[in-house]
């Protein structure tokens, strides 16, 4: 029996050689205007973990995940994954990076179903096939029957899977996560935990900002920041109340 | 606060501030050039409807962009008319220093566009009319943006404060109220049509702007139908650009609710552009009409002189054309004008080619232009008689003054045998030189057995002859014959035209006749007088009838069965329609054309209010037109463009000058509108851009969606603003007062220019393309992930 959460396969297919390569931050600093965002630091997030950077609002987190998926040029040092840099010169993201950002940057032209096909489809897969994974994706955050929803339509907790969706529909290798739960109640949250867990799981990086202590003792590894320096590095809790392989009970 | 407010928000309150200005100077310099102009106000109503949608829109933009505000005031308490209050205040008072600014600018803009074109003073101050018209402009447009406010407050407050900010679609009424223009802008132009240029209303004048408006509203319409249509058909298409363009197209409202208010200002400027390329044609063949030939030459005398002078100083016929002209507009059938025809082709024959006056050119061999009146100059009249009939039947002239006319002779009394010849001058004016007259010479012997009586030729008020340039003689009486016998008249001249020119050809003079026989070799028909009743005996009566070209539809009367035609002397005179023309020089479209020399013959002078111009060909050499000069009897010289500056600065060069105003103050609102558009849609389209780079679309996927998305704008502007253009030309053109005509004047041509309609609707549709591209274009360039992080 098909799982129904099982997913066509991309196109192009993902890279034949796994990456096991780490995203790397090199002596990454940022400052704007005289002030500094994140003080001198050196990183690395491994494949196949979970790293939670948690800290205070205004600590650093969203600005170490745009110099993290090459979003935002640090302003020292250097940011590289597979031996290429983040940073591509124009603020567009590589291909391997996915992000669910703090504000979802949903398209309000389009709907719930078209905002996760379009990611999809920028990665070259066939419209119709576009479709129907979105639609598989969609459908593991539990919003499969709002495909047609336009964007206004939906909740803040509603905008939030979709962009959960849309960011986990391309099996990126390296997914960054700013404050993915803050409009989820506690099963919601579990679950996008969970399906994190398992890109994880998957091979992939994965990076999760949130000053949610729930988020982040889910976590492999725990960063946390306050003023844009690291006051605290080490491994997380792991905390996995609920195996991702259960969610689909839900 | 106001002012702090005003800043946070600078875009779109100097975009409202700057509509509102424009849309007032635009209106007060409509009603204030047109009062000047002694046109109706309401010439400005297309105006006024353009901006009150261009208004309603942007009032709609602006408290869109004051939600945040207006909810933060609801959650403070405040309800109901307080909460409009807060939420109207702001633009309304942009409106009031926009109204008071654009009636500044208007006041002065119209006093320049009248001292320019209208050459007149449009008065020291704000007259009542624009004072009017700008507060009616910020009545309405205020009562538009409490409207579109209103709306605003109503919203739920989970809208106002939405994060995600909800695409504009079509609401309800905004669906009802175009449905109102599509059915108002069909029924105003069947109303305009209904009514004519003649009684013209604001209908009239709105209709072009309404038809825009209905049209670019079925584009909105038909636009989003073909976009939903293609988003099914090419759901398979890998384009994800295209894939954009259409979802955009097919859901947000705002990226083509510029069309309409595009098309309608494309649609008044097509007309105004129409109208003033066919008001220049009309100008340019009304002037030439008018003129009658490329330099014109008054002349103070009539047909004669000119006829005469023209001959006199251009013998060759190549140069100069006498013109005589009764334009009497209060008949219809009384519209003469009298060309010498010999010479038309030569003179004036290119000069008309491009006008309605053309097809004279190939008729004119059709009058059979025979030689001229017989022209007489000189200032002494003679009359030889045998000697031996000069004893019983002439007096003396000292027996004329002795006997006071009725000489005695051996106690019977005698009439004075006299000759009266009348002819008439260069004026016009009929006259008649006695022969022998009472102070006239002595029988003079002039040859063994012939005596010759003379006498001078004078002016009616004056001793100067009459007839240095040219007269015409028009008969020939003699009074005094009372019993038998006969007079042998041996010659008979005048001036220097003889009128028995031949030896021994005389007429004998029978007085038991009623009838004097008449007789010249050049084959001039004089008229003579019945010496009994004195009546004229016309000397056409007996002849042929002579050709004339006529205007289509003319009804000339008819006399005894033949049509007659009203000659250069008011008398009617048989005429042949030899064919028929569109046009007449002078006359416009109806009259009749008949030959100058043919006419002249015989006639007994000149109807007063006929105008007589010698015209000449503008290369004409300097010679010949001192000899023209040298005549005396012409005076100042018009040209072409003299007519043409003054038909320009008449009534009808002021209608499609004012039209062309409120076009290009409706083409001002409509390009503030597209930019405010563009500009108004800037900050969504970056966090649109934003977003889709953020999933992997790159920059130049998502410019190339809004250049796609420029190119359907642009072309579907294009397309719609010529179908309007040229069905409000075809439907309106020739009802609106844009060029008065006049009764008999030369009819407007409404036909549309096919160039001209596509050279407006391109540029407009380019220029959409191209405000719309470039703009976007930046913005998805200019529009990295990252700001995203910003929560723009």
């Amino acid at each position: 029996m098909t799982s129904p959460f099982a997913r066509p396969a991309l196109e192009p297919e993902p890279a034949e050689r796994p990456v096991t390569s780490p995203l790397a931050l090199d002596g990454v600093e940022v400052v704007i205007e005289d002030r500094s965002i994140l003080e001198p630091m050196s990183l690395e997030f491994e494949p196949g973990q979970v790293t939670a950077v948690a800290g205070p609002s205004g600590s650093g987190k969203t600005t170490l995940l745009s110099v993290a998926g090459g979003l935002l040029q640090p302003t020292r040092g250097t940011t590289s994954y597979d031996e290429l840099s983040m940073w591509q010169g124009d603020g567009d993201p590589r291909p391997e990076v996915a992000f669910i950002l703090q504000v979802y940057g949903l398209v309000p032209i389009l709907s719930a179903r078209e905002n996760v096909s379009i990611a999809l489809r920028a990665r070259g897969v066939a419209p119709l096939d576009a479709d129907e994974r979105a639609d598989a994706e969609l459908t593991r955050f539990h919003i499969g029957d709002l495909g047609d929803r336009q964007v206004e339509e939906l909740s803040g907790g509603q905008m939030q899977r979709v962009a959960c969706a849309r960011a986990l529909a391309v099996d990126a290798a390296i997914l960054l996560a700013d404050e993915p739960t803050s409009e989820l109640d506690e099963g919601n949250r579990e679950h996008v935990m969970a399906q994190l867990r398992a890109e994880a799981a998957r091979g992939a990086i994965v990076v999760v900002a949130s000053h949610d202590p729930a988020v982040v003792d889910t976590a492999d590894r725990r960063i946390t920041l306050d003023e844009g320096r690291i006051t605290d590095s080490a491994p997380g809790l792991g905390v996995r109340r609920r195996p991702a392989w259960q969610t689909s009970t839900w | 606060m106001l002012l702090r407010a005003v800043r946070a928000r600078s875009m779109q309150s100097w975009a409202l501030f700057a509509m509102g200005v424009a849309v007032v100077a635009g209106c007060v310099i409509a009603s204030g050039y047109s009062r000047a102009t002694n046109g109706s106000v309401t010439a400005a109503a297309p105006l006024l409807l353009l901006g009150v949608v261009a208004l309603a829109g942007q009032g709609a933009a602006s408290a869109r962009a004051r939600r945040f505000e207006i909810a933060l005031a609801h959650l403070r308490g405040r309800n109901g008319l307080r909460l409009l209050r807060a939420a109207v205040t702001e633009p309304i008072v942009l409106l009031l220093a926009a109204t008071l600014l654009g009636a500044a600018l208007g006041w002065l803009g119209a006093r320049a566009a009248v001292a320019r074109w209208a050459d007149r003073s449009s008065g020291s101050g704000l007259e009542m009319t624009e004072a009017a018209t700008a507060a009616a402009v910020f009545l309405i447009s205020a009562v538009v943006v409490v409207i579109v406010s209103w709306r605003t407050t109503y919203e739920p407050l989970t809208e106002k404060l939405g994060k995600v900010e909800r695409p504009a679609a079509a609401t309800t009424v905004a669906m009802f109220l175009s449905l109102i223009v599509v059915l108002g802008a069909g029924v105003s132009v069947y109303q305009a049509r209904q009514l004519g240029a003649r009684h013209a209303s604001w209908v009239s004048f709105v209709s072009p702007a309404l038809l825009g408006l209905a049209a670019g509203q079925l584009g909105v319409w038909l636009v989003a139908l073909l976009a939903r249509g293609a988003v099914t058909a090419r759901s398979g298409n890998r384009q994800i650009g295209w894939f954009l363009t259409l979802r955009r197209l097919t859901r947000v409202a705002d990226t083509v609710a510029v069309i309409p208010i595009v098309v309608a200002a494309v649609a008044v400027a097509g007309v105004a552009a129409s109208a003033w390329a066919g008001a220049q044609s009309w100008q340019t063949s009304t002037a030439r009409i008018q003129t009658g030939g490329p330099v014109a030459f008054t002349v103070s005398g009539g047909g004669l002189a000119a006829y005469a002078a023209s001959h006199e100083a251009d013998p060759t016929g190549k140069w100069l054309m006498a013109v005589t002209a009764a334009p009497d507009a209060s008949g219809g059938s009384y519209r003469d004008v009298f060309v010498d025809a010999g010479r038309w082709q030569r003179v004036v024959g290119s000069f008309y080619a491009a006008t309605p006056v053309r097809a004279v050119t190939d008729s004119i061999g059709r009058l059979e232009a025979a030689a001229g009146p017989p022209i007489a100059t000189g200032n002494t009249a003679t009359v030889t008689l045998t000697a031996s009939s000069v004893h019983h039947y002439l007096p003396t002239p000292q027996q004329v003054r002795q006997h006071q006319g009725r000489p005695n002779f051996g106690g019977q009394q005698y009439a004075a045998l006299a000759f009266g010849i009348t002819f008439v001058d260069g004026h016009g004016n009929v006259q008649t030189v006695r022969v022998p007259a009472h102070s006239g010479t002595a029988p003079t012997p002039v040859r063994p057995g012939i005596v010759g009586y003379s006498a001078r030729i004078r002016a009616l008020n004056s001793a100067a002859s009459p007839c240095d340039l040219a007269c015409s003689v028009i008969g020939v009486d003699v009074q005094g014959i009372t019993q038998g016998g006969a007079v042998q008249v041996a010659g008979l001249s005048f001036g220097n035209l003889r009128l028995l020119p031949v030896k021994d050809s005389g007429m004998n003079i029978l007085y038991s006749k009623y009838l004097v026989a008449t007789q010249t070799s050049s084959g001039a028909n004089l008229t003579l007088l019945d010496p009994y009743t004195a009546h004229p005996l016309l000397a056409w009566l007996t002849g042929r009838a002579q050709p004339a070209l006529s205007t289509p539809g003319l009804r000339l009367n008819r006399v005894n069965g033949q049509l007659v035609a009203y000659g250069i002397d008011g008398e009617p005179r048989p005429v042949d329609i030899a064919g028929e023309v569109p046009a007449l020089p002078f006359l416009g479209r109806r009259g009749v054309l008949l030959d100058l020399g043919t006419s002249l013959r015989g006639a007994s002078g000149q109807i007063p209010t006929a105008k007589t111009v010698v015209v000449a060909r503008a290369d004409t050499p300097a010679g010949i037109l001192a000899a023209l000069r040298a005549t005396g009897v012409v005076g100042k010289a018009r040209s072409v463009n003299e007519t043409l500056a003054t038909i320009r600065r008449g009534a009808a060069g002021q209608s499609t000058l004012l039209y062309s105003i409120i076009a290009v103050f409706g083409l001002l609102i409509a390009i503030l509108s597209l930019v405010s558009t563009v500009v108004g849609q800037r900050r969504e389209r970056r966090a649109e851009a934003a977003s889709l780079r953020t999933v992997g679309v790159d920059s130049r996927t998502v410019a190339s969606a809004y250049r796609r998305e420029a190119q359907t704008l642009g072309v579907t502007v294009a397309v719609i603003a010529a179908a309007t253009v040229w069905l409000a030309c075809l439907s309106l053109l020739g009802v609106l007062p844009l060029v008065n005509s006049g009764r008999f004047g030369l009819p407007f041509d409404p036909t549309p220019r096919p160039s001209l309609v596509a050279l407006v609707a391109g540029v407009a549709g380019l220029g959409v393309a191209l405000v719309t591209f470039f703009s976007y274009r930046k913005v998805a360039r200019s529009s990295p992930p990252r700001l995203l992080r910003e929560d723009i």
